[in-house]
């Protein structure tokens, strides 16, 4: 391809050679001719076709929203030597670059490797596709270019930042056989304290509480929580409405990173979680165990995009064949939902433990401008309402800041 | 050599070949004979009713060097915007005063040293433009430059092969002085982007290397060009080669545009094959 410069000369060139012979000019005639001379051997340099290949390398085979991620541009040539080669890597507008440049401009010389490595920062989860990288060639002069893609595309999925939790006691009436490390309200011999009692025979004597007996000349000991292994089913809202707000700042986003730190915190414990996600479609992840587990979930939230509009009762068919009385923790705003008081009176009437953690994005939505004060009022006392009737279901049902820690909003709605 | 030195170097070069081929112009087309100053000399004579420029020195050196001074305090005045506007204010008040005490005869103000002054910034104004081109990286001024290195000395008494060491010369610093400046203009943006990286810097020697190459090789083209009328002479008809029209610069004109057809033609055909590699790429 020819650049302007390139016909600019050749105009200035032509010009010269021809209206020089008018005023009987060799100088600008002979100028005329070296400018088409330059031209024309230039256009033997840097222009013959390369081949070059590229290949990426990540530096993490997991990455987390909001963390750095290095990437190395792989670039090999295995044709003859480039002067100039200008290199731009195709990347999607979600990830931007922390340092170093995904453009870069070097010279190749034959069989030559050379690594250009740049970090970029992922601050939205998802999975994403990093496209083929741009080359251009431009001779040295910038007189003619040549503009290709090589074929080396990339995935990276992004996966919800996860925040660490402890202390989030789900108390269930239905312990399973084996004990596990879920914290229950009931007498056991994990190390929890739970209360004293008195001393009877056959009590282990390392139970007794010697500082009691000091002060009450009585015999007492010591009663532990037990741990126990649960079922817990998370249900996510993907509908469209929560992907109100901005690109980063929405209620989905929040939700998957509530729901990554639950499901982590959960599986930690050796407990079974599960995940349903309802929005255009119903999507369920029967509850499991162990790590492939938890990324076979944190992909599947990677992956989550807020469309559709189906309501919370249509999950209800799913949790039929989940064990009764277990815990239930749905993360939904529940906005524009009309099925879902039918839903949580049902969930509620079958026995599960009820959890509603609503993220709370209004505030920030007010701020930003992107809702008026008007439109604030309204959905905040909506959210209020369905709290609060949530609630009156025997659920426990919290609203909760983003930019606060999940685990003490938890905490609190648990006590 | 780091990034920037080579930068800082090809402006040097640059600024010098600027000075040497308008220093070559003017060797080429002597001033008296410049159709432009002839007309400067002529609206002057309508304004003032006598001789004014024909009676000042025409000294190029002196107006080179006048507009080497001017361009350099151009520079570094730019860096400054408030001192940057009252120089102008300064330059604006000083054309007036030197135009209106001379058309007054107001002897107290010495306006035959500010005319002298006048005439040799006129003369190296070429030089004045073309550095700030050059320094501050504005295309637009290296083209005025290179225009006005073109057009100012030009007379109608033409010039022959007799003067072909001065003609080379002011071809091959020209060339120098427009692809220095403008690939240190491409080159110097390219550099601010990519501060970051080493492999820049090669591609900068790749440049400066290439651009002594080429113009080597250009100038042999040129010659090869220029030899190829005497090749055309020799395998037309007599009748043809031993024409008027054939033996002037005319000729050699034609010959060359029918020189670089012929290589246009074959860059056309090797550059067919070129694309469809390019399409398997």
């Amino acid at each position: 391809m020819w650049t302007r410069k390139a016909v600019v000369y050749v105009g200035l060139g032509t010009t010269l050679v021809l209206f020089s012979p008018f005023i009987d000019n060799l100088q600008l005639f002979l100028l005329g001719t070296t400018i088409l001379g330059f031209v024309a051997v230039h256009s033997l340099v840097n222009t013959r076709p390369i081949d070059v290949k590229i290949t990426r390398d990540f530096d993490a085979d997991q990455v987390f929203e909001n963390s750095p991620v290095t990437v190395d541009l792989i670039i090999k040539n295995k044709g003859r030597s480039v002067g100039f080669l200008e290199i731009y890597d195709n990347l999607p507008s979600e990830v931007e670059v922390d340092s170093g440049s995904n453009h870069t401009i070097i010279r190749l010389q034959k069989e030559e490797l050379v690594i250009n490595k740049y970090h970029l920062n992922c601050r939205l989860r998802g999975q994403f596709r990093l496209g083929n990288p741009s080359l251009r060639i431009y001779n040295p002069s910038f007189l003619f270019y040549y503009e290709a893609d090589i074929e080396s595309k990339s995935s990276l999925v992004v996966l919800p930042q996860m925040e660490q939790m402890d202390g989030v006691d789900l108390s269930t009436d239905f312990p399973k056989m084996y004990q596990g490390a879920m914290p229950i309200r009931r007498i056991g011999t994990s190390g929890e304290f739970y209360g004293i009692r008195e001393y009877s025979p056959g009590d282990d004597f390392k139970n007794i509480n010697w500082r009691v007996f000091g002060r009450t000349r009585k015999l007492m000991v010591n009663q532990f929580e037990r741990e126990d292994i649960s079922d817990i089913m998370l249900v996510l809202d993907a509908r469209e409405i929560t992907g109100t707000g901005t690109v980063l700042q929405n209620p989905l986003n929040y939700s998957c990173r509530a729901i990554a730190s639950l499901v982590s915190y959960f599986l930690r414990a050796r407990n079974r979680v599960g995940l349903t996600i309802y929005g255009e479609t119903v999507k369920v992840i029967n509850p499991d165990t162990g790590e492939r587990h938890l990324y076979n979930i944190l992909t599947a939230l990677a992956e989550v995009k807020a469309k559709g509009a189906l309501g919370l009762h249509t999950i209800l068919g799913d949790l039929r064949n989940f064990t009764p009385r277990s815990p239930v923790m749905v993360v939904s705003t529940l906005e524009n939902d009309s099925t879902s008081t039918e839903a949580l009176r049902e969930i509620t009437a079958r026995g599960f433990k009820l959890t509603i953690i609503a993220p709370d994005t209004l505030n920030y939505d007010r701020d930003s401008r992107i809702i008026s004060p008007t439109v604030y009022f309204t959905a905040s006392a909506s959210l209020d309402n369905k709290i609060t009737e949530a609630r009156s279901l025997g659920a426990r049902a919290m609203r909760w800041d983003p930019e606060t820690v999940l685990s003490t909003s938890l905490a609190e709605v648990i006590r | 050599m780091r990034t920037i030195t080579s930068l800082s170097f090809m402006q040097a070069i640059a600024t010098f070949s600027l000075m040497s081929c308008l220093g070559l112009a003017y060797v080429i087309n002597p001033i008296e004979d410049s159709l432009f100053f002839k007309a400067i000399n002529a609206m002057v004579e309508g304004i003032y009713q006598k001789e004014v420029l024909s009676e000042l020195n025409t000294s190029i050196v002196a107006g080179m060097l006048l507009g080497l001074f001017t361009g350099t305090s151009y520079i570094f005045l730019s860096m400054n915007k408030k001192v940057y506007d009252y120089f102008l204010l300064f330059i604006f008040v000083s054309i007036m005063l030197i135009f209106l005490s001379s058309f007054r005869e107001y002897d107290s103000f010495p306006y035959h040293v500010t005319q002298q002054l006048f005439l040799w910034f006129w003369i190296g104004i070429p030089i004045t433009v073309g550095m700030t081109g050059i320094w501050q990286n504005s295309i637009g001024n290296q083209v005025i430059s290179a225009f006005l290195i073109l057009v100012m000395p030009i007379g109608l008494v033409g010039n022959t092969n007799d003067q072909i060491y001065p003609i080379l010369g002011f071809v091959f610093s020209f060339v120098l002085y427009l692809e220095l400046s403008y690939g240190h203009t491409r080159y110097s943006r390219l550099a601010r982007v990519m501060y970051f990286s080493k492999e820049f810097e090669t591609v900068l020697h790749w440049f400066l290397t290439t651009l002594v190459f080429t113009l080597a090789l250009t100038m042999a083209l040129t010659s090869v060009a220029f030899l190829f009328h005497d090749f055309l002479g020799d395998i037309l008809p007599d009748s043809f080669s031993n024409s008027i029209e054939f033996n002037t610069i005319y000729g050699q004109a034609l010959s060359i545009l029918v020189f670089f057809m012929i290589w246009a033609v074959l860059q056309t055909l090797f550059s067919r094959g070129y694309l469809a590699r390019q399409v398997e790429d």
